[in-house]
């Protein structure tokens, strides 16, 4: 009853695979995830995080075997939409867009099938786009013609609308120029701050660094190291990976 | 798309209603009819196919499902004939229901494949039982629209004219209203990019289960009325022939945009018409379609109504 309830456990991932043909993608992996916190995912290219992400949110695929509980559900065999509806939400590596839609119709289609009230949405959308300083005049153009840093803001706008518990973000920097990695930096910051668990795949390392409480480190589909991230980035288990990982 | 439904678009429904008055000849009026209802079945496609991008290669089944119910519910069942239309949407929206289910959770070619084998089947079917459907023959000499004492056959087709005008309008309507509530837009999110619709809470097997009962209601209806208007049901409905000229609209009127369909329907039947007048062109229409489809694809995909959102922009400014 003391420290327990601070530390709830939001996400519980129980010894999860997932193999392509004769490669295991990923190996074996069980992590928790505590309420409000930002963990941290690393590892060299081809290393599992992508996939990992998609187990998690049966995004396309769930896992071959192993378990995943989400709020005391278990939710390793429900349908995407289902386990984004119960405030698990995700973004993708690559850059993912609606090309006909507009950013305010991006987050108001996001938002509905999530169970948010229309009434108050178009409201709620500008405030959200405000916060994330997407700029206003440029809201109702087609996805397609905004910016790599833009269509990242509203890939996260699309996942914030519904309020989700845990924000998944697969490499949100990638592509991104030094102020711009700097923005998101802060933004990921005041995310985190109102309330909402963020789980964060990333190679730009100064970032991982500088955000996560805990950080993970995925070596062939299967974790090597994981603790406090200034730690884990000094084993040599770590080093020696990317390394490795580097000279491929 | 705005400026042309802002302006172009009332202007083009005021001509239409004015057109009987200027217009007495009955064959002419019939071409409007026919150009009316395909408008209907191609808008109503362009739904499924263009703005879900569900390779739906059944949706003449609807219109053939709302042929035979307005048929058998007007002439064996005695049914009012202005109750008869109407209740084709419903049976059609059943029979959607029914493909949606297996067809919802396929994906590319398969729904092509088992979308069109169940316009066989139901070919098969209404062929197999004769003696409700008439079999090869069709059903004849159905009972026609009346008001009262005033009979719509009269008056050089008067009566259906409007009647086919109205349906076209209310399923525009139905479309338009659709396609830019948060559930249209969420179509276009579900076509262009399912994994990330999915990942925003949108189940795409409901989408598509419903966009195959929405685009069904109006082709339904679509079915009767052309039933009730020729008197006649026959199997030709769900043939090869009026599927490739519904197909033809939507393609060249411009995928995903309901007007274009619209539009291309009243060119498309006019266009063969003014050739199946001409001497030894009769047969010709068939490759004039074929061409026209050929070239709106090369130099305009956007089809029909991108190349008139061009012209009206550069014609009204900006
Ligand atoms: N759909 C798939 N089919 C076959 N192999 C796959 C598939 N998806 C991923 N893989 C393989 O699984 C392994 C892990 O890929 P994953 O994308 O998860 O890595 P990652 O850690 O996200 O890499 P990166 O840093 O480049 O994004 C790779 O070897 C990849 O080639
Ligand atoms: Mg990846």
């Amino acid at each position: 009853m003391t420290i327990e309830t601070e530390l709830e456990q939001i996400l519980d991932i129980r010894g999860v695979n997932k193999a392509f043909g004769g490669l295991q993608a990923v190996r074996d992996v069980s992590l928790t995830v505590q309420r409000g916190e930002i963990f941290g995912i690393a590892g060299p290219n081809g290393s599992g995080k992508s996939t990992l992400f998609n187990l998690i949110t049966g995004i396309p695929y769930g896992p071959t075997s192993g378990e995943v509980h989400f709020l005391g559900n278990r939710i390793d065999r429900w349908p995407a939409h289902r386990i984004a509806r119960a405030g698990l939400c995700r973004t993708f590596q690559k850059d993912a867009e609606f090309p006909e839609l507009s950013a305010r119709e991006t987050v108001l289609i996001s938002a509905v099938y999530c169970g948010v009230e229309q009434r108050q949405l178009r409201e709620r959308s500008d405030k959200l786009l405000d916060d994330l300083k997407f700029a206003a005049e440029r809201r109702d153009m087609k996805t397609s013609e905004l910016s790599v840093y833009e269509k990242k803001q509203l890939m996260i706008a699309s996942a914030l609308i519904s309020k989700p518990h845990v924000l998944m973000l697969d490499e949100p920097a990638s592509g991104l120029t030094k102020p711009e990695i700097k923005a998101l930096d802060e933004l990921l910051l005041s995310i985190n701050r109102t309330g909402v668990t963020i789980l964060l795949i990333e190679h730009v390392l100064s970032l991982l660094l500088s955000l996560s409480q805990r950080l993970l480190v995925l070596n062939h589909g299967a974790i090597i190291a994981a603790g406090d991230p200034q730690d884990v980035v000094k084993q040599d288990v770590v080093i020696e990976a990317y390394l490795g990982g580097r000279s491929n | 798309m705005n400026r042309l439904s802002i302006f172009i678009l009332p202007a083009v429904l005021i001509v239409l209603l004015a057109v009987p008055l200027f217009v007495e000849d009955s064959y002419i009026r019939h071409l409007f009819i026919v150009a009316f209802m395909y408008a209907v079945l191609a808008s109503n496609w362009d739904l499924s196919l263009g703005y879900t991008g569900l390779f739906n290669f059944g949706h003449m089944t609807f219109f053939g499902v709302g042929v035979y119910t307005a048929a058998i519910a007007a002439k064996t069942l005695g049914v009012d004939p202005w109750l008869a239309i109407p209740l084709s949407g419903v049976t059609a929206a059943l029979s959607a229901l029914l493909i949606a289910a297996p067809v919802a959770r396929l994906k590319g070619i398969y729904v092509v494949l088992v979308t069109f084998a169940f316009s066989q089947l139901v070919l098969q079917l209404i062929l197999s039982q004769s003696q409700i459907t008439g079999g090869g023959e069709g059903m004849v000499r159905l009972p026609y629209l009346r008001l009262g004492d005033y009979s719509f056959i009269r008056d050089y087709k008067l009566g259906y004219y409007y009647v086919a005008l109205g349906m076209l309008t209310l399923s525009t309507l139905f479309l338009t209203a659709l396609v830019s509530s948060p559930f249209g837009k969420s179509l276009k999110a579900v076509r262009d990019n399912e994994d990330y619709a999915r990942a925003r809470g949108i189940s795409i097997t409901r989408q598509r289960i419903a966009v195959l009962v929405l685009s069904a209601i109006f082709t339904g209806v679509a079915g009767g009325f052309y039933a009730i208007y020729l008197r006649v049901a026959s199997p030709e409905a769900l043939g090869f022939g009026t599927m490739s000229l519904t197909l033809s609209m939507v393609l060249i009127g411009g995928v995903g945009t309901i007007w274009g369909p619209v539009i291309a329907a009243l060119i498309l039947i006019f266009a063969t018409e003014a050739f199946a007048g001409i001497r030894g062109m009769e047969e010709a229409r068939f490759i004039i379609i074929a061409v026209a489809m050929i070239l709106v694809l090369r130099l305009a995909p956007g089809g029909v109504l991108a190349l008139l959102n061009r012209l009206t922009n550069s014609t009204l400014g900006r």
